[in-house]
């Protein structure tokens, strides 16, 4: 009988053993795609704190051109201040314009929250005027370039699955290519975006957008990559709309960080009158 | 009703006040900013401007006869220069700016004439500033509709299709500002009253219930400490939205219009007038939410006097709403209600139209920005219930170059009756255009 029981406990064993083996096989199989989409969407965040939050507050001299297909030019030139109050999350814009003419001295602002619609305020100087507008389409033109605010200011993370789907050399850098598909359809022009995100800055390199038909309808390029007291900055880019030949051309001639940018800066009596220190 | 024309030189009386030569304040201004451009000019200063073509013909044809204007007619065949030459020193604490506009109108007289826009100097600091000059304010949230702006229009220019910066008027004033994180402060003190520019009787038709009167005289509140305007303005961010207190004393910028139908001339003044308000503008409902209000107390002896406008309550609810991208509409509704009415209608001449108790006005703005917003198309709707009247002004904007752009526009007036605020205008429906060089 004793020979029995302990036959019974050894056969016992065995079957645990093999169900251990089992589940932590199982186990093993379903980690790499857990902890890959784990690892798309935190690239994709990474890449926004290295792409739109560097350092504590940022002034940047911006030139704009807007090139249409036969060459035609237009210019925006501006200065653009920014400061982060949460990271990765709440900032405030601010914008003067040098030209076009018939914006000069023009004042915007942006306050960008996490989880809400923005605030966005606009100065007219002729009528010395300053009026909210609505900024619950983040998908208009920004200025009428090719960028729209969701491209200056960031989309929220949390919008889009995100999974990786490959790795590759882009020139001289290794990149993680990422699909981004958004949760709700009506919430974005794209139906999946493919961004290259560079291994080493998390800075994107590359994106390219792909409409409802699966049609690549613009691509974001960076052009030039430096170091700027420190961060990896994208101090040339370009995005162009690949169905009609548009594209603008952004260069930054003059970038700073963390220069103690105050929370009144971002204030009407600012937007009416920028300190010079601010803007120059 | 009999036909009631205008026949009254309201526009020699809105050139008053904006030549260079009538104010000594803005004399004193304008020197003292050349004074100070002159020997940093070449380091510090800047020059830019603009030169424009504005055209507007009347396309109303009243078959009318005698001294009024009939037909269809030009509006205006305006060529216009402004210089803005403006500096700031090193520092930022010093800055002086004019807009001065030399311009030659053939529809009107064809003289050239010259006018200072704004030529101010400001001084600031890091709390408190100063501005110093004529200059342009603006305050209040109203769309076309005006509650707490106390400050000049120009309505002729409105009327008759001037870029929309010419419907503010500078002021001869100064203002100060006061800023800290708990609420900030505007205080603006105009010793020079200047009236809104009414329309114009050389080129426009409109309302006058006494056409017969061609004896007329216009009497401006005389530059004495206690004529002295002020306006103060409080604000601060409450729950994330943008809320302000504001204060008025001074006058009706429209002058005072007589009621009594025997009289052989006619003294227009302008009347005393305080103003309290209060305006609120912030997000809500996935858009922009505008609440404004206030309480015009007129000096009218409890509405008694019927060549004095009644106090009055105005309000307004305005939202704007990206519909999509570059796509925007905004809507508002805008009352205008009489205080002590019973008053208003015991003394008024039983000839004289009568107004409502409550003027409502509603309002619809759509514009829509195409081709990297080069061209705009915008749409401007007013509809009043109660006058029973409409105004409707649709606009095309080509921005040709970044230097150059162009526009093409019509304002059609409509209504039961003309003597309400936009029905009297129905005979002035204009098509215009514009083209502008800024430099």
């Amino acid at each position: 009988m004793n020979k029995v029981r302990s036959q019974e406990s050894g056969v016992k064993k065995w079957m645990m053993g093999i169900l251990v083996v089992l589940l932590l096989l199982t186990a093993y199989c379903l980690l790499p795609t857990v902890s890959h989409a784990a690892d798309a969407s935190g690239i994709m965040k990474k890449s926004q704190l290295a792409f739109l939050y560097p350092g504590k507050d940022m002034k940047i001299r911006v030139y704009m051109k807007l090139i249409s297909q036969d060459g035609k030019e237009r210019v925006r030139e501006m200065t653009m201040l920014r400061k982060n109050y949460q990271e990765g999350g709440d900032q405030k814009y601010f914008i003067y314009f040098y030209q076009p003419a018939d914006v000069r001295d023009m004042t915007f602002m942006v306050y960008k929250y996490a989880a809400k619609d923005d605030d966005r305020w606009i100065f007219m100087p002729a009528l010395n005027m300053v009026r909210r507008i609505a900024a619950n389409d983040k998908r208009s033109s920004f200025v009428g370039s090719d960028f729209t605010y969701e491209d200056v200011s960031g989309r929220d993370i949390e919008d889009d699955n995100h999974s990786i789907a490959k790795e590759e050399k882009v020139g001289e850098r290794d990149a993680y290519v990422i699909k981004s598909a958004p949760k709700d359809e009506k919430g974005a022009d794209f139906s999946y975006k493919l961004s290259w995100i560079d291994k080493g800055s998390f800075l994107p390199i590359k994106e390219e957008y792909y409409d409802k038909r699966g049609e690549l309808y613009k691509t974001f390029t960076s052009d030039e990559i430096k170091d700027m007291q420190g961060f990896p900055v994208i101090t040339k880019r370009t995005m162009k709309d690949a169905k009609t030949g548009h594209r603008t051309e952004v260069a930054y001639q003059k970038t700073e960080f963390n220069i103690g940018l105050t929370d009144d800066v971002f204030t009407e009596r600012y937007l009416k009158k920028p300190l010079k220190k601010w803007i120059e | 009703m009999k036909k009631m024309i205008k026949n009254q030189r309201c526009g020699e009386m809105g050139k008053r006040g904006k030549r260079f030569s009538d104010s000594p304040f803005l004399r004193f201004s304008v020197s003292a900013i050349i004074y100070c451009l002159l020997p940093t000019v070449s380091h510090a200063a800047d020059l830019h401007g603009f030169l424009q073509g504005n055209y507007s013909f009347r396309t109303s044809d009243t078959h009318c006869s005698g001294s009024t204007p009939c037909d269809k007619y030009w509006l205006l065949i305006e060529e216009r220069v402004q210089i803005s030459p403006s500096y700031e020193d090193p520092s930022g604490f010093f800055a002086a700016k004019a807009k001065l506009d030399f311009f030659h109108d053939a529809a009107v007289d064809g003289d050239f004439d010259m006018k200072v826009r704004e030529a101010y100097f400001t001084l600031q600091g890091s709390s408190a500033d100063a501005k110093v000059g004529r200059q342009i304010m603006t305050w209040g949230l109203g769309d076309l509709v005006f509650i707490n702006d106390v400050f000049p229009k120009d309505w002729t220019a409105f009327l008759i299709g001037r870029p929309l910066e010419y419907l503010k008027l500078g002021i001869d004033g100064a203002k100060f500002g006061a800023y800290s994180n708990i609420i900030n402060g505007e205080l603006v003190i105009i010793p020079t009253f200047e009236p809104d520019n009414m329309p114009d009787s050389k080129r426009l038709l409109y309302f006058d219930p006494l056409p017969q009167v061609t004896n007329r005289a216009m009497h401006e509140p005389a530059e004495k400490p206690s004529n002295t305007e002020i306006a103060l303005r409080l604000y601060r961010p409450v729950y994330d939205f943008d809320t302000s207190v504001y204060f008025y004393k001074g006058f009706w910028r429209m002058p005072s219009s007589p009621k009594d139908s025997t009289l052989t001339k006619v003294n227009h003044f302008y009347p005393r007038l305080k103003v309290y308000g209060a305006s609120t503008q912030g997000s809500a409902f996935g858009g922009v939410l505008s609440l404004e209000a206030g309480y015009y107390d007129s000096h009218d002896s409890e509405g008694s006097d019927p060549e004095i406008e009644n106090s009055q309550i105005r309000y307004l609810v305005a939202f704007q709403k990206a519909v999509t991208g570059d796509f925007t509409a905004s809507a508002q509704y805008y009352v205008e209600k009489l205080v002590d009415y019973g008053e208003y209608v015991k003394t008024l001449d039983a000839s004289f139209p009568r107004k409502d108790e409550t003027r409502e006005l509603y309002s619809i703005r759509l514009t829509h920005l195409l081709y990297h917003q080069t061209l705009k198309l915008s749409l401007f709707t007013f509809y009043s219930p109660t006058d029973k009247d409409y105004f409707v002004n649709p606009e095309i904007k080509y921005n040709i170059t970044d230097n150059l752009w162009t526009n093409i526009g019509v304002n059609l007036f409509g209504g039961e009756q003309n003597s309400t605020f936009l029905g009297q205008f129905r005979n002035n429906d204009n098509v215009y255009c514009n083209m502008r060089y800024e430099f």
